[in-house]
């Protein structure tokens, strides 16, 4: 029998080597999880002495109390503890500058700013004390807090902010995509100096009213080795509360109190643990399991359930600026025509809307910028766009338009806009416009979002920020509002160009609002983005967590925090 | 024998090389922007090129899979587009986490399913079979993520008896990570059993049936010795290779109970990188995951020789 097989393994042998085998393979799978994913750095080195004596730089301009800073501390607050939380998803980079929505909530505990802005829009002295608007306000000078250090122990001088203001223009980190973000933000700075080794002194080609704007998302950053600015290879090292001692990917990074934080009374926590969960749904069992002690809720069908037990704490924040809305394919006729988007913003029965496909948590809006902390808020124009549909019919009516066929593209990672566009068709089919929902997985839809026509369809939905921030820094980073690069379909409205132009620039306050305001009514009169309801940002705690709160970004501060045992 | 195992090595190299193309190509031709996802909605067109170009993705397709096949000939598998670890790093620290849960898994379903399918052929019709199948029924039709979460509400939430995810902290004793096994094994074990058991009990039927039983117990033999050292053995023929396949399955990693369960292995890597669009590493992970399959149905092979005396195994050339 050639080719038979010559060399048969006795049975005895085969047994002989399956159980080797198998009690190897058990023996090397029941070892102890790997920590060669783990990447840990050395305690930090002890406290310097102090650092050169501040220069007198004037009288501070803003909050510019010390003690006053961040959240106040309870009077006997809580020391100690470990605070481990959760979200969906897991890091892709710890660069504060990359705005990365799943690193947002280290951002904060390692890192700092010069400044800060909290959840109520209010700039708040960080790792500087004060600052001064030059009188023609073409530049700013800020005085830094003595013994500043790094979480390495170096101290910290106006020499670093240099150093990460010379990082714009490195042509060996041009191409990140950090870099290239804050770049976009920090644009209006044209140059950076040090008068002494603690003031900086920034300077502007024109009056840059929004520079608190600006500085709050200017975190300080040490970029030691250019191949990695996204610090992915090695841990970063920052000057915020708390110190990034380990990361193991898909599972967790741990963070642990820094001792030469410029504040002493904080942190109150020894530890943060930011945990990874790969499926949203199950955050809520992993809290109310007590393996957690919070989370960031996605669901918002959670939130009722977590309101009703007194076990936990709920913080809902609609201020972080972020809503959900329609881009409107504006290259598409009838689309074209404003008579006809504002004909679909009438046709959407938002308030019902929020009651159902986003469970009462969100509110209604129909003006981008809904909120009382935008410069732009006009509150006859937060809902100025109620449901009406003989209004909605009168404007088709008087474009030409009889019946309409519409596509409107959603993604599973929202549910909500699934059922605001199932819930929206029944309404616009009594007007005979005949809306088809087009699914699309999430790497498509954004695909689907940057696209110049959006491949076809008619109306996206899409989620922008910022909306609570300073109105410069919203219209120089949303593109989608406006004639840019970020906004392919070729909508052109001069009126608004001139307006973001002149707001920019503009110094007076009672100018500037007017501006801003104006701009509100224009973006809303032009519905070429048609607003929604908000995002609101909910974090859920247990009862012994307290003191966490928020900034302007919507992104946690657990400076003050406490966990009681 | 051996001139058996080189044929199949090298039969390897045509089938791996025809799983590239098709893993590229399905893979890259997916709808989605890998650059989009990484660097977010406010990036402008010109920062998406810049970014695009860095990764290599302006390429045209046939340049890009010469460069990654050359790279994997090498065993470099690249790095992750979303953060930019290497891919061997992300799959060996994945890769034991799933050959952990599955041979826990598998070795458990192993132990369970084998005896209640045997049980269940030798009491045919009775209230024995009756409820091994309605058993086995339920454990087929009940989906592995529901049942996952069902779990975590009762073991983790309820009882607070059992961790609800995660494999716990690199540094902890081997024995503490045990707890974390129990919740995504039994998850992944009921389905198994069922399946187990079911091959179990048809093979185990149709060998009872035989003439070499009838014989064995015309000669007198005990009951557990017929059973055991005849039908069983015959009838683990055909078992062995849903075995095989289950068992390349689960080291191809238990894609959604490692998901309910944020369990990081290999499953949850591919997932997380498919959302991602992570061309390398979901193209890494799946080359791995042919690889673990075509090595077992090469053992699944080797042991029908030793299942089955009557087996040999030829060359193709030995007809």
């Amino acid at each position: 029998m050639p080719g038979a097989l010559s060399g048969r393994i006795s049975k005895r042998r085969f047994l002989r080597l399956a159980v080797f085998g198998a009690a190897a393979s058990a023996l090397a799978a029941c070892s102890p999880a790997a920590p060669a994913a783990t990447t840990t750095v050395a305690p930090a080195a002890p406290p310097p002495a102090a650092t050169t004596k501040p220069a007198a730089i004037g009288t501070p301009a803003a909050a510019t109390n010390p003690a006053a800073t961040r959240q106040p501390a309870a009077a006997a607050a809580h020391k100690g503890g470990t605070f481990t939380y959760a979200e969906a998803g897991d890091f892709n980079n710890f660069n504060p500058w990359n705005f990365s929505a799943v690193n947002f909530e280290m951002y904060d505990q390692v890192f700092s700013r010069l400044l800060w802005k909290d959840g109520a829009g209010k700039a708040n002295p960080d790792l500087a004390e004060s600052w001064q608007l030059a009188p023609d306000n073409l530049s700013i000078t800020l005085k830094l807090r003595s013994g500043l250090q790094w979480h390495d122990g170096k101290a910290v001088t106006a020499q670093d902010f240099l150093d990460c203001f010379a990082y714009l223009s490195d042509s060996a980190l041009a191409a990140d995509p950090s870099i290239m973000k804050i770049k976009g933000i920090m644009g209006p700075v044209k140059e950076a100096t040090a008068p002494d080794p603690m003031s900086l002194k920034l300077g502007f080609s024109a009056p840059v009213p929004y520079i608190t704007d600006i500085l709050d998302y200017w975190f300080l950053i040490r970029i030691a080795d250019k191949s990695d600015p996204q610090f992915v290879n090695k841990i970063p090292v920052g000057t915020g509360p708390f110190v990034m001692a380990e990361w193991t990917p898909q599972q967790f990074a741990r963070f642990t109190k820094f001792a030469g934080y410029w504040n002493k009374d904080q942190p109150n926590l020894d530890e943060f643990v930011f945990k990874r969960l790969s499926q949203a749904e199950t955050l809520l069992p992993n809290l109310k399991s007590g393996a957690l002690d919070g989370v960031l809720l996605t669901s918002f069908s959670d939130v009722a359930q977590l309101q009703a037990d007194s076990s936990y704490t709920l913080d809902i924040n609609d201020n972080a600026g972020s809503i959900f809305n329609m881009m409107v394919n504006t290259t598409k006729p009838p689309l074209d025509k404003k008579e006809v988007r504002q004909a679909l913003s009438y046709s959407l029965n938002r308030v019902d809307l929020v009651k159902t496909a986003f469970f009462g948590v969100a509110k209604p809006i129909t003006s981008t910028f809904y909120s009382p902390a935008s410069l732009g808020y006009r509150e006859d124009l937060v809902m100025a766009h109620a449901f009406d549909l003989d209004k909605a019919r009168k404007l088709l009516d008087g474009a030409g338009v009889q019946s309409l066929d519409l596509t409107f593209v959603v993604t599973p990672a929202w549910p909500q806009m699934k059922l605001w566009g199932l819930i929206w068709q029944q309404d616009l089919a009594k007007i005979n416009v005949n809306l088809k929902l087009n699914e699309v997985e999430n790497a498509k839809f954004y695909e689907i979002g940057a696209a110049t026509d959006f491949e076809g369809n008619d109306l996206v939905g899409w989620l922008n920020g910022r909306t609570t921030r300073d109105p410069a820094i919203f219209w120089s980073t949303q593109g989608n509002y406006r004639a840019s690069q970020l906004n392919p379909r070729g909508f052109v409205n001069e009126d608004l160009e001139k307006l973001v132009a002149a707001g920019a620039v503009e110094t007076d306050a009672d100018k500037r609002k007017s501006i801003y305001q104006q701009l509100n009514q224009l973006a809303e009169d032009q519905s070429h983005i048609i607003a929604v309801a908000t995002n609101p940002r909910i974090f859920a705690y247990k009862k012994a967590v307290q003191g966490a709160t928020i900034d302007l970004n919507g992104n946690m501060f657990l400076n003050s925090a406490t966990k009681s045992a | 024998m051996l001139s058996y195992l080189i044929q199949r090595w090298l039969l390897l190299v045509p089938t791996l090389a025809l799983a590239s193309i098709l893993i590229f190509g399905i893979v890259t031709l997916a709808p989605g922007d890998p650059v989009r996802m990484k660097i977010g909605l406010e990036a402008t067109p010109q920062q998406v090129a810049a970014e695009r170009s860095r990764l290599g993705l302006d390429q045209p397709l046939p340049v890009r899979y010469a460069v990654w096949l050359s790279d994997v000939v090498h065993l470099n598998l690249g790095r992750s587009l979303i953060n930019g670890r290497q891919v061997t790093t992300l799959i060996a620290d994945a890769f034991p986490n799933t050959l952990r849960l599955a041979l826990t898994a598998f070795t458990i379903s192993l132990l369970i399913g084998l005896p209640l399918g045997s049980l269940a052929a030798v009491h045919r019709n009775g209230w024995l079979d009756a409820m091994v199948t309605s058993l086995t029924s339920l454990g087929l039709a009940i989906p592995a993520f529901w049942l996952g979460l069902m779990l975590i509400l009762l073991f983790a939430v309820t009882l607070q008896l059992l961790p609800p995810s995660g494999i716990g902290n690199p540094g902890q004793p081997w024995y503490l990570s045990l707890q974390f096994l129990v919740l995504p094994t039994v998850t992944i074990a009921v389905s198994n059993i069922a399946v187990f058991s079911r091959f179990v009990r048809s093979a185990m039927l149709d060998v009872l049936g035989s003439d070499f039983v009838r014989t064995a117990r015309a000669k007198g033999l005990r009951e557990p010795t017929v059973l055991g050292r005849h039908a069983l053995r015959n009838a683990l023929i055909p078992v062995v290779t849903v075995l095989g396949i289950q068992f390349g399955r689960l080291l191809s990693g238990a894609v959604v109970t490692e998901a309910v369960f944020a369990y990081p292995g290999l499953g949850f890597l591919v997932v997380t990188s498919i959302q991602n669009r992570d061309y390398p590493v979901v193209q890494g992970a799946l080359m791995l995951v042919v690889v673990i399959f075509l090595l077992t149905s090469m053992v699944v092979d080797l042991s029908y020789a030793y299942l089955d005396p009557r087996v040999t195994l030829r060359t193709r050339s030995g007809g």
